[in-house]
């Protein structure tokens, strides 16, 4: 748990760290309303300076030991980023997909054609590729634009490496049912661990995914009968739908369908929500196992996420982003924010006036590919 | 001269320690010393940047040439005795200089939509013709197949169809063409006609009716086969497509309102095709027309009706055949200047009645007023 503030200590041994977020979401309406304005007028193109001053804010307030994160990125160098990436590697990506329906057009029901799969196939591989390497570039970028009392952080380690990691690790999780999941969960954010630094000193990474896997297992038994349930449910309500219009033909199905449209959007977000209840029980359990895992120097770190308490975060944010279309997405990044910061501690020690100014990768644009693929939320 | 002195917390940029320091504000900068009195760094006023206050108010600073090193100063007075000397640190950024950003931008990127609405029909007519014909004939086969799953084709009459394939072919006989052309009515409710890529052309049930002899349909249908010629469906392809990726570019994947901005500027580059073009297709037309011995006046009869409909309408009810095509009084002119020679009818009265049965409504229908905002099919993706 964060303590309070146990006073600054200018020498720079510290025994334990305290972590806070001190941001206010109400003090964040002006600010979201305000990049809504100037991103229409500006054709949305205002939306990477709306970021950093976005992140300016929460890393501002993100308090570790009484002092404060600072964000040292620029719009300007988002900008640059994306119109980079977008070159580089969305134009190839578009060309390939429309030189495929080019050669094979999908037939008039918009089926692929099976003779287009192969390449289909190729390019939704290159895209998950990509994604994976423009969300380890942007982080790399945040690290890189981060300090904390005159010291950044960094993330080492090739982008593209990590691409192909993550990539056999989806595969090989996709072969097995998603039995790996708790596998795949912590091998990747153990290599983005282990390739972070404070300065010249790297985190250590000890998470195991045994640890995760009774609560994975309860989490993806309890999916199938969810999912055995729905489809008992479907069923049910066809047999129902069948004797009450009586024969089902082509002309009557679709308006008996539509008779219950609306009990059939209630049951698909009660499903939703179900599933989502039921994933934050591993969810929290995987953040705690993430941050129990951490090391720095002499420092262990703890993060007391709990299932009610990440589900009441998920599900109020969801709330927030579809009640406001989006534009308190800043708001619910703090709110993130605030329910990792509040419940981080760190025991042990570690003396600050050794870890030296970072000497990692400081790229000059940010976070071009993550943009693109729309991952480049906060 | 005396010079106020303030306790301060001193991050040196290089480690991450940090360390007691006393502040002294002189002249045209900040001294920090340690507390015994030896100097750490000297920050002159223009090079000091200041970051964002604490929670507990301390002012936080740093420099433009310090690095990463940071200056954190709670002292009461501080700020006061700060401001007099270095007031470009309190003055508030926000307003002036968001606006500015803003404007900027929004010129930006009104110019680079400018640019792109100016130079892509360029570099799509660069591109065009490098495309291979087997390529464009795929492509127009997506096109073709999505039309007539919206517009199913009318009823094939046998005489018909044999009619109008004849006509293309007596047109396209001195020409070389890579497609094999196919001509279809279709029951859209538009006045128009098209020229889909891989050589498809598609004619309305409507212009159909609005045509009074065979010679308009030729003229009609030669028009057409120019644009098939020069390829022109292709340039139309590539100039959307070209846009809709670089718009994408402009205002990135996925953000909801970068949507209304992309379909915007993709509803202006189906303005289908620039004069230029349009006024290729018709002097292609007119040669076609005068190869196979049929009378240009023809078109000319039938523009001029159209465009009188138009001056009879209040307000901008343009024809579509006409809105997109050069100032209509000057391709009549040109059509009546070539139609110097009687001709030989377009189709014989059997073979135009034929035709001018295909889709033909049950009951008589009043010219539609407001159908007109009807747009061309795009392939299904």
């Amino acid at each position: 748990m964060s303590g309070d503030q146990d006073g600054r200590r200018p020498a720079g041994s510290a025994s334990g760290l305290s972590f806070s977020q001190t941001g206010r979401s109400v003090a964040m309406i002006g600010l979201c309303f305000k990049i809504l304005l100037l991103s229409i007028v500006t054709l949305t193109v205002y939306r990477f300076w709306g970021r950093t001053q976005v992140r300016r804010y929460l890393w501002g307030h993100t308090v570790i030991d009484g002092e404060p994160l600072d964000y040292l990125g620029k719009g300007s160098e988002l900008l640059i980023g994306f119109v980079i990436a977008f070159i580089l590697y969305l134009v190839p990506l578009g060309i390939a997909i429309n030189v495929i329906f080019t050669f094979w057009p999908p037939d008039p029901a918009g089926r692929l054609v099976p003779a287009s799969l192969p390449w289909v196939f190729a390019v939704e591989i290159g895209f998950v590729y990509l994604v994976m390497v423009g969300l380890y570039q942007a982080l790399r970028y945040r690290f890189s634009r981060t300090a904390w009392r005159g010291v950044r952080f960094s993330l080492t380690g090739s982008a593209f490496g990590f691409g192909v990691k993550a990539l056999l690790l989806i595969f090989a999780n996709l072969l097995l049912l998603g039995l790996l999941t708790p596998v795949m969960d912590l091998a990747i954010f153990g290599s983005i661990a282990r390739n972070t630094h404070f300065g010249d000193k790297p985190f250590r990474f000890e998470g195991k995914a045994r640890s995760l896997y009774g609560p994975f297992l309860l989490t993806y038994l309890l999916i199938l009968l969810l999912l055995a349930g729905v489809g008992a449910g479907i069923a049910y309500l066809t047999n129902m739908t069948v004797g009450m219009g009586g024969q089902i033909n082509e002309k009557t199905a679709p308006e008996a369908l539509l008779q219950y449209l609306p009990f059939i959007i209630m049951g698909y977000v009660f499903v939703l929500l179900l599933v989502i209840a039921v994933t934050s029980f591993y969810a929290a359990r995987s953040l705690r196992v993430k941050g129990s895992g951490l090391r720095f120097e002499g420092l262990s770190f703890k993060l007391d996420a709990h299932t009610l308490s990440y589900l009441w975060l998920l599900l109020s944010n969801l709330f927030l982003i579809i009640v406001t279309v989006g534009v308190a997405l800043p708001i619910t990044e703090l709110r993130r924010f605030r329910y990792i910061f509040s419940r981080l501690s760190a025991e042990g020690t570690v003396d600050l006036s050794q870890i030296g100014q970072s000497t990692g990768p400081r790229p000059r644009f940010g976070e071009g590919l993550a943009e693109a693929f729309g991952m480049g939320n906060v | 001269m005396s010079e106020a002195a303030f306790d301060g917390i001193y991050n040196d940029g290089r480690q991450a320690g940090a360390e007691p320091v006393r502040v002294l504000i002189k002249a045209d900068g900040l001294l920090i010393e340690t507390l015994r009195g030896s100097d750490l760094a000297f920050w002159p006023f223009d090079e000091i940047e200041r970051h964002p206050d604490d929670e507990e108010g301390r002012i936080r600073l740093g420099s433009a040439k310090g690095g990463d090193a940071r200056l954190a100063v709670s002292a009461a007075g501080f700020a006061a005795e700060l401001r007099a000397k270095a007031p470009h640190l309190f003055r508030k950024g926000g307003v002036g200089s968001t606006l500015r950003l803003a404007l900027l931008l929004g010129l930006l990127s009104a110019g680079v939509i400018g640019g792109i609405y100016l130079g892509i029909p360029r570099a799509a007519e660069t591109v065009a013709p490098l495309i291979p014909p087997s390529v464009e004939t795929r492509i127009g086969a997506s096109y073709i197949r999505s039309v007539k799953q919206l517009w199913p084709a009318c009823a094939q009459d046998g005489r018909a169809r044999q009619a109008l394939q004849d006509l293309t072919n007596r047109l396209l006989d001195k020409t070389k063409i890579p497609f094999a052309v196919s001509v279809d009515v279709t029951d859209m409710k538009i006045e128009n006609a098209f020229a889909l890529p891989g050589g498809h052309i598609l004619f309305t049930r409507m212009i159909i009716a609005r045509m009074e002899s065979p010679d308009e349909l030729a003229g009609v249908l030669a028009h057409e086969l120019g644009h098939v010629v020069e390829r022109h469906a292709m340039i139309g392809v590539i100039q959307q497509t070209g846009m809709a990726v670089l718009l994408q570019v402009l205002t990135g994947g996925s953000s909801g309102s970068s949507e209304w901005a992309l379909n915007a500027a993709g509803s202006l580059a189906t303005l289908s095709y620039t004069r230029r073009l349009e006024a290729r297709a018709d002097a292609h037309g007119l040669e076609m027309l005068k190869q196979a011995g049929i009378n240009p006046r023809g078109i000319a009869d039938l523009f001029e009706r159209l465009e009188k409909e138009r001056a009879g309408k209040t307000g901008l009810g343009l024809p579509p055949f006409l809105s997109s095509h050069p100032p209509t009084q000057a391709r009549i002119a040109l059509a009546r200047a070539a139609a110097d020679a009687p001709g030989k009818p377009a189709l014989s009265p059997e073979d135009w009645a034929a035709v001018k049965a295909l889709c033909a409504p049950k009951t008589t229908e009043p010219a539609p007023q407001d159908d007109t905002k009807e747009k061309p099919p795009k392939p299904a993706r």
